[in-house]
């Protein structure tokens, strides 16, 4: 996140759901962005808002701004397909290619990203994991710059376990829009509730929009793509009545 | 005075639009739009791999490819290509996404008359449906003046354009500020002296045939106020958009 | 942009479940995905969607003067050039392997079936005769290019109306669609192409392979035929041997599908001319 220093008046009011198109502005009283103040409080922007040459600053994507009044946070929230790698998101990817140092994946970004051989729970020169072309990896981005290859690795950094990362053996993969992915890791969401009432399967969602699913039965696996697929712009009613009719046809 | 289509009553009254996101699922972003008959589907890929002799270190590298609808692409769709790359590159943030390639192709689908406008109008809602980051929204608007009567026609079709004196193409930008309780733009569409708004820059502005500077002044005033309004179905398209990506996640 | 290969997860998946009997959209083995059709506000424009793969047909037409060896043979052209809307592999200015067979195929199961009666563009013996063109536009590639561009070429085909021609001696007058009703082309037959995908060494056969089916396959056939169970055209260009038998079992099943399909042309164009 982008820190600017600016200066400061009255107090943080939250706002409502307020879509905001490239090129509109913050509003200025309600962030404190006013010229003429004494002191200067600190704004911190994420995704989506970019400070403009006249100190201003804009939406650059269409979306619902959002904020939190605890560090005076300020960002986007916008849907897309492509994935552009930001560190600390746990994304899937498809290994397309091996170095004598990293594994090359393709996590959807412009550039396939590295994973260092070593960068697996416990790995060592002499034991470490063989993982072919083609397989299937759920990883985190450990380094994310843009002018640079997403660098990822396959345990968590804090304790130095695997903490389910690693080779997603079998199963199927789907592509699905971001912001659908978001929804996804949300435990309340309803699409992963309803489909979990009437069969197990596992799943691991990237936030790259590649989502991993796994059950018993091939069938299974294919009900439950489709409706997540099928998901994305229903309301809730809706939802369910798909899913009821999915299964009422297996 | 009613116009040759029949539609319309009025010399500044635009064709009804039409526009649909999100509609290919190959591409990034998608996006069609329709000036009544005239129909443009725009794809966006990006920001994807680049060929290693288009890399620039510093931004993306913008291709744009248009397609006509009858015949192999001429000279007239390389024009296209360049004016709208031309007018994008400073609009849209490259600088964001260095060593990347976004490319945008542009498909007529109906062509009757204001292509390039209908085209940008198509591009800037693909892009924002790819999530791209722009400076600004644009608007494009095309109107025409009657060989004989001298009169400015808005959005004029193939068969107005045919006793056209002078055609001129339009593109606005939309710098605008949020007022908090409405989220209204806070453009001033009224500013009658100086023809536009201190808030708006023309983006781009084409003109061919005959006209005096006056009349390329009223072209522009009126392109811009009827700009407002492609700007304004631009924000309803995306509002629309958002509240179905959204309605599983309100109470 | 290159393509990428499907993961070993995906393969493997796709297959486990055709040996299940099953495939990844919920189709049956023999299904073609839905077809839509919708037609444009002039003759012979007609997008095509089969599934999610995306076809815009679109017929034109001029008059030109014909080869001399036959003067009285009007032209049928066809422009298949894949666009990078329909998938970021295909390049521009660049022949892929995929758009030349695209191609030929649409030129076999069109041109060379002898569909359009192209003897009947002919206006002036020697001087003048139409030239069909038709424009095919790739929007949307999820799989079986080649069916769904036939349906979309010949229902653009069907759709079309010429302007009106007068000949009186020497002078010819073409009439605007305001003086005189234009009229529809000749066609002789209604090729259709069924394209199948094997899997398993021929174990499976499957109808309208998606894209990440095609990916997968070992081998291809696309049959054309009519309603008339006539075969226009049969291409079988490598992957996995056959047997014989496997191909007239093919034939069949394309003959059902090529019926329903037909059916749904006829339907579309007729509920279009209603409108009119």
């Amino acid at each position: 996140m982008a820190s600017i220093k600016v200066e400061q008046t009255g107090s943080i009011i939250s706002t409502g759901p307020q879509i905001v198109l490239p090129g509109d502005l913050l509003p200025s009283a309600e962030t404190g962005l006013l010229e003429d103040a004494p002191t200067a409080p600190v704004i911190k922007l994420g995704p989506g808002l970019q400070p403009m040459d006249d100190d201003s600053i804009a939406a650059v994507k269409a979306g619902v701004l959002k904020h939190t009044a605890v560090g005076n946070r300020w960002w986007v929230e916008s849907n897309q397909r492509r994935y552009v790698a930001a560190a600390g998101e746990s994304v899937i990817g498809v290994v397309v290619g091996k170095t004598v140092e990293h594994y090359k994946v393709d996590i959807g970004t412009a550039q396939p990203a590295l994973l260092g051989v070593l960068a697996f729970e416990g790995a060592t020169k002499r034991n470490k994991p063989d993982i072919k072309i083609g397989a299937l990896i759920y990883c985190r981005v450990s380094l994310a710059n843009k002018d640079m290859e997403a660098e990822l690795e396959c345990f968590n950094p804090s304790t130095g376990k695997a903490d389910g990362y690693g080779e997603l053996k079998s199963g199927f993969l789907i592509k699905v829009s971001l912001g659908l992915a978001r929804r996804l890791l949300d435990p309340k969401t309803l699409i992963l509730r309803l489909l979990g009432q009437h069969i197990p399967f596992e799943t691991a969602i990237g936030m790259n929009g590649k989502v991993w699913i796994h059950s018993a039965e091939p069938k299974h696996t294919i009900l439950i793509c489709n409706a997540i697929k099928n998901s994305e712009y229903l309301n809730k009613d809706e939802c369910a009545v798909m899913v009821k009719a999915l299964f009422e046809k297996l | 005075m009613s116009r040759l289509d029949r539609t319309r009553t009025s010399a500044h009254q635009l064709r009804p639009f039409f526009s649909s996101q999100n509609l290919l699922n190959r591409s990034d972003g998608s996006a069609q739009f329709d000036f009544g008959g005239s129909s443009v589907l725009c794809s966006v890929v990006g920001p994807a791999e680049v060929k290693l002799r288009d890399e620039k270190l510093d931004k993306a590298t913008i291709e744009v490819v248009a397609r006509p609808l009858v015949g192999l692409p001429g000279v007239k769709d390389k024009a296209l290509e360049q004016n709208i790359r031309e007018s994008l590159e400073p609009l849209i943030l490259s600088g964001l996404h260095p060593r990347t390639m976004l490319q945008i192709v542009i498909q007529t689908m109906k062509d009757d008359g204001c292509i390039l406008s209908t085209a940008f109008n198509a591009v800037i809602l693909a892009l924002l449906d790819a999530g791209i980051p722009l400076k600004s929204i644009l608007g494009s608007v095309t109107c025409m003046i009657d060989a004989q009567s001298s009169e400015i026609l808005l959005d004029p079709t193939t068969e107005e354009l045919s006793r056209a004196r002078s055609t001129h193409v339009f593109v606005f930008d939309n710098k605008s500020s949020v007022q908090s309780e409405q989220g209204k733009m806070n453009v001033d569409t009224d500013d009658q002296e100086a023809g536009t708004s201190s808030l708006a820059a023309v983006l781009f502005s084409d003109s061919t045939g005959m006209f005096t500077e006056q009349e390329y002044f009223e072209c522009a005033h009126f392109c811009f106020k009827a700009s407002q309004a492609v700007h304004g179905f631009i924000r309803t398209a995306v509002q629309k958009k958002l509240e179905k990506e959204y309605q599983q996640t309100q109470a | 942009m290159k393509e990428l290969e499907p993961s070993t997860n995906e393969r493997e998946f796709v297959l486990a479940a055709l040996r299940d009997g099953a495939r990844i959209d919920g189709r049956n083995f023999y299904d073609f995905r839905t077809l839509r059709l919708s037609f444009g506000a002039d003759y012979g424009a007609v997008e095509v969607q089969l599934g999610n793969t995306r076809v815009l047909a679109k017929v034109s037409c001029e008059v030109i003067r014909p080869f001399p060896d036959k003067p009285t043979e009007g032209f049928l052209m066809f422009n298949t050039e894949l666009s990078p809307m329909a998938s970021p592999a295909f390049e521009v200015g660049r022949q892929t392997d995929e758009e030349v067979l695209v191609s030929r195929l649409i030129e076999k199961a069109m041109k060379r079936s002898r569909a359009l009666d192209t003897e009947g563009l002919c206006i002036v013996a020697g001087e003048k005769v139409w030239s069909i063109r038709v424009d095919i536009h790739f929007l949307d590639h999820d799989g079986n290019l080649v069916d769904a561009a036939c349906i979309a070429a010949i229902t653009a085909l069907q759709h079309f109306r010429r302007p009106d021609v007068t000949v009186v001696g020497e002078d010819v007058t073409i009439h605007t669609l305001e003086q005189r009703n234009p009229v529809p082309l000749s066609i002789h037959h209604i090729p259709i192409c069924v394209t199948f995908a094997f899997f398993d060494n021929g174990n499976h056969v499957i109808v309208d392979p998606t894209h990440l089916e095609e990916q997968i396959k070992e081998g291809d056939m696309t049959i054309t035929l009519n309603v008339h169970k006539e075969v226009c055209a049969l291409s079988k260009a490598g992957g996995i041997p056959m047997e014989l038998d496997q191909i007239i079992q093919c034939s069949k099943i394309a003959v059902i599908k090529v019926a329903e399909i037909t059916a749904q042309i006829e339907a579309a164009l007729a509920a279009d001319a209603k409108k009119r």
